[in-house]
């Protein structure tokens, strides 16, 4: 039973995509408009620079303007430009911060979910919901049937969460340092060994989101796709009792060590 | 000397060897030292008994480069008188640098300690950890550190006096201080109550098959402090060699007559050294050895 | 002052000259071909990424194991083999001349920071023959050598040899800086206080510092890598009660000030060379040294930009945020500062000062997406091409244009000849359009999700990756343009004379001939 023949919405990125993916979440709306705003101000910034060097070209190039002038200093000049420079980095410091803490500031989560990076997929573990794990790794394209998946995007079994609640992901590395991220939701968190990093997301819309990761995510190179599959609570509710059934008696993952 | 008609007081040196020389044994040095550590690789074909002496040639070259450049130095000081004031500047100044990268350098060694000891969420040291004694052969090492400490005033102080044999006698007493801190250093650390990091630790393989050029190593968490402990202490010790190389090539050069009140940047320079040595050994004393005595036995 | 060259030419003959060098130009040129070639080989590296990644699929490599140890080489290269040495090489062969002193303070250790570098490279190469991990030969890992990939996940040979090439080179970085600092503040022309100094001298002295107190931390951590390696140490392994993150902290703080203090060379050579194309020499220079001063400060401390997925607690991270968006205040001051000696002018464009203007907005660009990377954003950012972009602008094509402008510029001076106006011209039209060509696309990847590191991708992001691939031979076409012209200007000898450049180049090393002979100001320059 793989999910995901007949979802409506689906993040992907498009060709010659020009700015973030679609927040599917009120982080990633949040972290659009702070990036909104960054890059907003700082083309701002770098049309001024490229007009006043245009400017400079056209106006004092040694034939038009042959005798340069004879300013003395710029003292004032310069600290009222650098004042400038500093009010504009206090007003992005301000949503920066508080994007920052919202994304360290978890609320009280709905559900727990285990992210194990490994060299070439990933184990969720829901230890919470039915205490089951299980190993979701990218769909290739000869064994992905007729189901057209996205090209190096889809994974056999993606995590299944609930639209419109609070997800805790708990992220580590089983081997080396992994990078759990799915940009449409606003979340990217580090999986180190030995350690156990916290963040969350809360999904507005039903949908698959992806998240990639290659240089990051271990020993070749190649990408490791992160697949999260949000549905809605009726959904969610007939697929974790399918997990809890499916991934209990062994099958295609392994078990959760725990696990009676 | 090529000082030919210039007008300032600059030393311009010779054509030196000793720079290629020292850069190449060190290439040598380097690569002997990855060979001899990957034992179970092949390298074209060089048998295993020859690697460690590829790492061993590349060390005593590399020692001799330096040796035969410091040769020069002294020559072009006592013999030609290279080192006016403003020469001796510029060495007072990369002494200060030098110290300066080795702060850092032992800031960073130390800084998975603090990190650990400070951060790391679990009892420190590790439980079960039980780090040495400080009463027994660390404060007797600090004792001996304090004693080559108030030596090396009392030489710089003979030597700007003028008095020779005073100077032999104190600089011979520094040396001789600094030999025995060495090795009550390294006694130490060979008699520590546990080993570096795993005893005997290795890298296996992983079993799972996804994993195959995965290796791990499966231990206590107690090792880090042990890694910590030695790689500190360990790179303390090698300094202290270098101060103790530092002092004896001083007791021949006084010997020789070369330290006089005006000059004698050669004795400056180990004096420098060794003062800092004296800082950053009471600070790992404290840190290391008492701390971590301290809170292994009153945190539980 | 002018007579200072009319010593008779003493200069030791045949290999004799470079390989016990001591004189301070002859090592500055070794560097200066050294990280020339060294550059030649990150960039093919580049060049071969860029081109298998014009296409979804693997068409020049065979498996994506063998794009990855290129992925990791090409950082090595082109930060410890090209940049940095470039920005050394730039300084030994310059700032006794610029400050109007005979040599370096010590000019044997310079030869040796500079034999280093070679032998470092031989030492690297080697890692590229042997066993990286069971996969094959090379060390693939993320090209900060981070644990513990690069300890049990790279249990081969390779990996070793890549740590003892860059303690190396860590080294030579070591020697050079503190040369730099001694003869810097130790031997000025007499009069030449630091406040007269001009601005070459003032970007290495601080970049030097930035060196000194970063680099041992670098060689610590590798030292510490080493350990756990071989010698059953666990500093960076969980199993063993150590800690991973540390090891990027250690090479990140490293790491971000390297960053810094490649881009401040350049910015001191930039500086010369408005100065001498504007009319207004010396204009605003100290409110340029005062930033400078702090951006490396602050730089020096905002390594948290390359660490904002890691889980640090919140108050850190909001450290790093703060200190990361503040280096942005100095660095639009100097942007700002550079920009007022422009106005107001009388601005002859020679392609000197096409690279120095051209170097501005890279410039913008390199610190406005590091500010962009702190936090906030971070999450969405981290680990993507956006981060590749950001640091491609900042450290590597920054740089690179502004020591070509510095190149262009002194050019005459190191070698006696004028270099073809127009050839430097295309070069600096070609690098400038391919350079943001090729990596200006790698923002919108990134923002759209495409990860660093892969050489293989999704179909949907072809596009943006062809134009990339289209920038990289746009810019390697400008590469081949530099060599012509080199053997051009080598070729023809059109004589530059003293000063090629006007009354705008006014430094000292301009009242020199060109080349300078062997021995300079035997009698010292006096600056009023």
């Amino acid at each position: 039973m793989i999910l995901g023949e007949n979802i409506a919405t689906s993040s992907m990125p498009r060709d010659w995509q020009f700015g973030p993916p679609d927040a599917a979440g009120p982080a990633m709306a949040q972290i659009c408009d702070l990036g909104r705003l960054l890059f907003d101000l700082g083309g701002a910034v770098l049309l001024l620079l490229v007009v006043a060097l245009a400017w400079v070209a056209i106006r004092f190039n040694v034939r038009v303007h042959p005798v340069p002038d004879r300013l003395q200093s710029n003292t004032l000049m310069l600290m009222s430009w650098t004042g400038a420079c500093i009010v504009v980095l206090v007003v992005l410091a301000i949503p920066s911060l508080l994007v920052l803490s919202n994304a360290t500031a978890a609320p009280r989560p709905d559900l727990t979910v285990t992210a194990i990076g490994r060299t070439g997929y990933w184990t969720y573990a829901y230890p919470e919901a039915g205490d089951f794990r299980f190993d979701s790794r990218r769909l290739h394209a000869k064994t992905a049937g007729d189901n057209k998946p996205p090209n190096m995007m889809a994974v056999d079994y993606p995590m299944v969460v609930p639209v419109n609640r609070t997800v805790e992901i708990l992220a580590t590395g089983a081997d080396v340092v992994h990078f759990w991220s799915v940009p449409a939701l606003g979340v990217g968190i580090d999986a180190i060994p030995g350690r156990i990093n916290r963040t969350w997301f809360r999904a507005s819309k039903p949908g698959i989101y992806y998240g990639l990761c290659a240089g990051a995510c271990g020993a070749d190179g190649a990408i490791v796709p992160v697949a999260v599959k949000v549905v809605g609570d009726a959904e969610y509710r007939a697929w974790l009792s399918w997990a809890i059934r499916e991934y209990a008696e062994g099958g295609v993952a392994d078990r959760f060590a725990a696990a009676p | 000397m090529n000082a030919g008609n210039a007008k300032h007081d600059y030393h311009l040196a010779d054509p030196s060897p000793w720079p290629f020389l020292g850069a190449l044994s060190a290439f040598i040095m380097v690569t002997g030292a990855v060979i001899g550590l990957n034992g179970k690789f092949d390298f074209i074909g060089i048998p295993p008994f020859v690697r460690p002496w590829i790492f061993g040639g590349g060390a005593v070259l590399t020692l001799a480069s330096l040796a035969g450049w410091w040769r020069d130095v002294i020559v072009e000081s006592v013999r030609y008188g290279e080192h006016k004031p403003v020469v001796k500047l510029s060495f007072r100044f990369s002494m200060v640098l030098f110290l300066v990268i080795e702060t850092v350098f032992f800031a960073a060694l130390t800084t998975i300690y603090f990190g650990s000891a400070l951060f790391g969420g679990a009892a420190w040291p590790p439980a079960g950890l039980i780090p040495p004694d400080p009463w027994r052969q660390p404060l007797l090492a600090t004792l001996v550190m304090a004693l080559s400490v108030s030596a090396a005033v009392w030489a710089r102080r003979a030597v700007c006096r003028g008095d020779k044999s005073g100077a032999v006698l104190a600089i011979s007493a520094a040396a001789g201080l600094s030999a025995i801190f060495v090795a009550l250093l390294i006694y130490g650390l060979a008699h520590a109550p546990f080993g570096f990091g795993f005893d005997g630790a290795r890298m296996v393989p992983l079993a799972d098959p996804a994993h195959v050029n995965m290796v791990s190593l499966i231990g206590a968490p107690s090792a880090i402090f042990s890694s910590v402990f030695f790689l500190v202490l360990g790179f303390f010790a090698l300094r202290s060699v270098v101060g103790v190389a530092l002092w004896t090539v001083a007791v021949f050069r006084a010997l020789a007559g070369h330290l006089t009140p005006e000059r004698h940047f050669g004795l400056t320079a180990a004096a420098w050294y060794w003062y800092f040595g004296a800082a950053l050994w009471l600070f790992l004393y404290i840190s290391i050895y008492v701390m971590g005595y301290a809170l292994a036995f009153s945190g539980r | 002052m002018t007579d200072a060259g009319s010593v008779r030419d003493d200069a030791p003959r045949t290999w004799r000259r470079y390989v016990y060098a001591v004189s301070h130009r002859d090592i500055g040129i070794m560097f200066l071909c050294f990280a020339a070639l060294a550059g030649i080989v990150g960039f093919a590296m580049v060049l071969s990424m860029r081109g298998e990644m014009m296409e979804p699929g693997l068409q020049i490599f065979r498996d994506s194991r063998r794009f990855c140890v290129l992925d990791t080489g090409s950082g090595i290269v082109t930060l410890f083999f090209c940049i940095l040495p470039a920005a050394v090489g730039f300084g030994y062969w310059l700032i006794p001349l610029v400050i109007g002193a005979p040599n370096l303070a010590f000019v044997r250790m310079g030869n040796l920071s500079f034999w280093l570098m070679p032998f470092a490279f031989a030492v690297f190469s080697l890692s590229f023959c042997v066993a990286g991990d069971a996969g094959g030969s090379g060390l693939c890992a993320d090209w900060t050598l981070s644990p513990p990939l690069s300890t049990y996940g790279s249990p081969g040979p390779a990996a070793d040899f890549v740590i003892a090439a860059m303690l190396m080179a860590a080294v030579s970085l070591l020697l050079a800086a503190v040369d730099f600092v001694a003869t810097i503040l130790n031997m000025r022309a007499p009069g030449m206080t630091l406040s007269k100094m001009p601005l070459l001298p003032w970007s290495l002295l601080i970049a030097s510092f930035l060196i000194v107190l970063a680099t041992p931390a670098l060689s610590a951590a590798l030292i510490m890598l080493l350990a756990d390696r071989h010698f059953g140490a666990t500093v960076f392994n969980p199993a063993g009660g150590g800690n991973p993150l540390l090891y990027r902290h250690l090479f990140w703080y490293f790491g971000n000030a390297a960053a810094w203090a490649s881009v401040l060379p350049g910015i001191g050579m930039v500086g010369h060379v408005v100065y001498a194309f504007s009319g207004k020499p010396g204009f605003g220079r100290l409110g340029i040294v005062y930033a400078m001063i702090a951006l490396a400060a602050v730089g020096l401390i905002g390594w948290g930009r390359h660490l904002s997925t890691a889980g640090m607690p919140f108050d850190l991270q909001a450290f790093f945020l703060i200190v990361g968006l503040a280096v942005a205040a100095p660095a639009a001051a100097l942007i700002f500062a550079l920009v007022a000696v422009l106005w107001g002018g009388s601005i002859s464009f020679r392609a000197p000062m096409l690279w120095a203007i051209g170097f501005l907005p890279v410039f913008a660009v390199g610190v406005l997406s590091a500010a962009a990377l702190n936090g906030g954003v971070g999450a969405l950012l981290h680990g993507s091409t956006f981060e590749t972009a950001g640091d491609g602008y900042l450290v590597v094509f920054g740089p690179a244009m502004a020591f070509f402008a510095g190149w262009y510029f002194w050019f005459p001076k190191f070698a006696g000849y004028r270099w073809s106006d127009a050839l430097a011209k295309l070069h600096c039209v070609l690098t400038f359009v391919g350079g943001n060509l090729m990596l200006f696309p790698l923002f919108l990847l990134g923002m759209a999700g495409m990860p660093a590191g892969a050489a293989d991708y999704p179909a949907v992001f072809a596009g943006w990756n062809h134009l990339a691939g289209v920038g990289a031979y746009i810019a390697a076409a400008g590469g081949g343009v530099f060599l012509i012209g080199l053997f051009e200007a080598l070729i023809v000898r059109r004589r530059a004379g003293a000063n090629p450049w006007g009354t705008g180049a006014d430094g000292l090393e301009w009242t020199l001939p060109s080349p300078p002979p062997y021995r300079t100001f035997d009698q010292l320059p006096v600056i009023r």
